[in-house]
């Protein structure tokens, strides 16, 4: 019992050697109770009786440890180890008898009151050797277990008890207990205070839990489970809502488990409740939001649907169902994927190749799919579509699901068709107008010279007829009349002309030079029109001879309609001019920052114009040149937009490198 | 008698000789002008009918009707074109000697004729 004697020159006496008289007095001891024990002068133990360690379950090393300071602090009773230290050290330093009762923990876990007593021992001189003693059980569980010391154990348990209800008053939760069979035991403080129900209010008259503070529509189901987890014996739990003091109720998960004695036997139930209010509300929202975006979705006016990475539809709108006149897995089964199914069957044939195409290309790379298409309905009646689909990534980026919507854009394209229409008409009466105007302006051309004819040939007519015939007068006035038919013979020439090539003005200019010259002679124009024109490619392109003038034209003409197209747009009007070779040929671009060309295949046809003014003459003119060159001429799309005319002409290729 | 003087306006050289020709050939003494501000310059005395071109540069053939008739209410004036739209015009119905090109010659002589008899008559 060093530790008694800690404050009291503990060190001299641990040096000592055992006093074997006192060891000896023990083992006497030991003969008649079986618990002894001795120690030297200063308390440290020497000998414990092998029934005393092994009742106690210790050793006579870990009653002596130093280190961790306990000795008998372990099998004391905390309540009673001051009163036994005190009396210890009293005695030890007084050489008194030691006689204590305390309570003692056994090895069976549980405490018991036991009388411990001591005295020491003296060598020759009358000074103290050691000390032996021992402890008497009170409640041995024999005859000679005093009635006063059972009564005690009782009041310790209970006051054990207590102490182990206020530590479960001052736990932050609501802990209650039960008996075996469910009847209300306990609530702890913190479930009184909460919801402000008492164990009164909490049994019901015949002893069963009333769960009084339970919501009374969730009640029944609680009192059911818990009912069944009693007579199973299976822990229960349960969510609920749970009343509070101030009588507003809240979610809460309730678990209960049962407490069982060593041979197993349910001797309670031990229950706690925690608030769940917050969790349960948040899933609510998130439920309620959910099902408020799925009705979003259901309702919104476009045909929505959502796919796998790989493509495979995993949902359809009701609108979408509902245009198709199936869901996803109708298409299925038909010995191809779900996707290829779909598409096989929805999209229309002649669209299908380019939709396949370009849906891939963005599920292989994750890039936005829009394309327009017509899209099979329920009934067989294909409309037009414009289909858009992005890829929805997780916090890594990687894509989880395409999500994609289709907008009924069948009566857009049809006014986009009917203002097509429109404008074709438009552009084919100004045609018609401009054909007047030509019929006009030649009409007048030959007139002039017909009349001139018609009136000679009265005034031959009448000099011939003239008493006498004025034969001079009228030989200079036939003269005249071959003139006047000659000149009208002219006109029509002229106009023939026109469209006709003069293949006797060939020459082998370099390309480059007439491109730039094209360019100074409408420089004046492109300064006045804010038009930058810019011209690039090989130099050193020598053609196949070739009538400068007409080619030099058909620049013109060219640059002057990239001109006119960006006469209405307000930002980056340059015009490129390109030359370059493509094998044999040479090949020449004019594109310009426009609005691109609306009618491809008809404005190369003759009298074919969108222009206010003009006959649309010039790129029939200009095709005509071109290709009496040995070259052709068409038009392209200028990326990003405008127009890109482009035409060939044969190269001289025995002058080029 | 002096031969009636006819006085002709064209701003097209060819169709102007022709004309004066056919009217020459027709017995008349004639004045021939390429603007209807020649004519003006030259005045109207002693010209007995008037012949214009309607499409000319400067002053049109209807400006110079106008203006003759300020001068000559009773002078008998055709009006000539080429130009068929011209024809159809609202200012152009109604109005008598109004000949689209080509007409013929024997036509605009007996209708200079028949002008010339009626101012006699």
């Amino acid at each position: 019992m060093s530790k008694f004697a800690g404050t009291s020159g503990v060190e001299s006496g641990s040096s000592r050697y055992p006093d074997i008289d006192a060891v000896q007095a023990a083992k006497v001891v030991e003969r008649i109770t079986g618990n002894a024990w001795s120690t030297d002068a200063a308390g440290n133990f020497i000998y414990v009786t092998p029934a005393a360690r092994g009742f106690f379950g210790i050793s006579l090393e870990s009653l002596n440890s130093q280190p961790d300071k306990l000795g008998w602090r372990q099998v004391i009773h905390p309540e009673d180890y001051d009163a036994a230290a005190v009396e210890w050290r009293r005695c030890l330093q007084t050489g008194e008898h030691y006689n204590v009762e305390h309570r003692m923990l056994r090895a069976s876990g549980i405490y018991g009151w036991a009388r411990n007593t001591g005295q020491p021992i003296h060598d020759g001189d009358g000074a103290i050797a050691g000390w032996y003693g021992t402890v008497i059980v009170a409640d041995y569980g024999t005859s000679t277990e005093a009635p006063d010391m059972s009564k005690r154990t009782e009041a310790a348990l209970r006051v054990r008890e207590r102490q182990l209800q206020q530590l479960i008053d001052t736990v932050p939760a609501l802990i209650w207990s039960t008996t075996a069979n469910g009847t209300p035991t306990y609530v702890n403080k913190s479930f009184a205070e909460v919801t402000g129900a008492t164990l009164e209010y909490m049994t019901a008259p015949d002893q069963s839990p009333s769960l009084g503070v339970v919501h009374p529509e969730d009640r029944a189901a609680a009192r059911e489970a818990f009912l069944h987890s009693v007579k199973a014996g299976v822990p229960y739990i349960q969510r609920y809502r749970q009343q509070r003091a101030g009588g507003n109720y809240r979610w809460t998960e309730t678990r209960a488990e049962p407490l069982r004695d060593e041979s197993g036997t349910i001797v309670k139930w031990y229950g706690v409740s925690s608030d769940i209010h917050d969790l349960i509300t948040t899933q609510e929202a998130l439920r309620e939001s959910e099902q408020h975006l799925q009705q979003l979705v259901e309702t919104l006016p476009a045909l929505i649907y959502c796919a796998l990475p790989d493509g495979k539809p995993i949902y359809r709108s009701q609108r979408l169902r509902q245009y198709l006149g199936f869901n996803l897995e109708e298409t299925d089964g038909l010995g191809k994927s779900r996707l290829d199914g779909t598409l096989d069957t929805v999209i229309h044939p002649d669209d299908l190749a380019m939709v396949k195409v370009r849906y891939a290309h963005s599920l292989a790379t994750g890039e936005p799919y829009l394309l327009r298409h017509r899209l099979r309905r329920f009934d067989g009646v294909y409309r037009w579509v414009e289909t858009r689909a992005s890829a929805m990534r997780n916090g890594d980026g990687e894509i989880v699901q395409w999500n994609g919507i289709c907008l009924d854009i069948e009566d857009q394209v049809h006014a986009q068709e009917e203002l097509s229409r429109a404008q074709e008409n438009l552009a084919r009466s100004s045609q018609a107008a401009s054909l007047a105007e030509l019929s006009a302006s030649i009409a007048h051309e030959i007139n002039q010279p017909l009349s001139a004819v018609m009136n000679y040939s009265s005034a031959c007519q009448r000099w011939l007829n003239a008493e006498p015939p004025n034969i001079d007068r009228a030989q200079k006035t036939l003269d005249r009349i071959v003139h006047s038919a000659n000149s009208a013979a002219d006109v029509i020439s002229r106009i023939r002309a026109l469209f006709k090539q003069s293949t006797d003005k060939r020459d082998s200019a370099e390309l480059g030079a007439v491109v730039r010259q094209a360019r100074d002679l409408l420089a004046e124009e492109a300064g006045r029109r804010r038009i930058a024109t810019v011209i690039e490619g090989e130099s050193g392109l020598r053609l196949v001879p070739f009538d400068r003038v007409q080619i030099q034209q058909v620049l013109v003409n060219l640059m002057r309609n990239g001109m006119d197209a960006m006469a209405s747009v307000s930002s980056e009007r340059v015009l490129h001019i390109r030359a370059c070779r493509a094998g044999d040929m040479v090949r020449v671009e004019v594109s310009d920052r426009g609005r691109g060309v609306q009618f491809p295949d008809k404005i190369f046809e003759p009298f074919f114009t969108t222009k206010d003014q003009g006959m649309g003459m010039g790129l029939a003119i200009c095709r005509s040149i071109v290709e009496s060159h040995g070259g052709r001429l068409w038009a392209e799309k200028n990326e990003p937009h405008g127009a890109k005319f482009v035409f060939t002409l044969p190269l001289d290729v025995a002058k080029m490198p | 008698m002096n031969k009636p003087v006819v006085a002709i306006v064209d701003d097209d050289p060819r169709v102007l000789a022709s004309l004066v020709e056919l009217l020459e050939s027709g017995g008349y003494g004639t004045r021939s002008f390429l603007s209807g501000e020649a004519l003006l310059a030259s005045g109207l005395e002693g010209v007995d009918v008037l012949i214009t071109d309607i499409g000319m540069p400067g002053a049109d053939g209807f400006e110079l009707r106008d203006l003759a008739r300020q001068t000559n209410p009773q002078l008998p004036i055709f009006l000539i074109t080429g130009r068929h739209e011209i024809a159809d015009q609202q200012r152009a119905r109604g109005i008598d000697g109004f000949l689209r090109k080509p007409f013929d010659g024997h036509t605009l002589l007996a209708a200079v004729r028949k002008a010339l008899d009626d101012r006699q008559c």
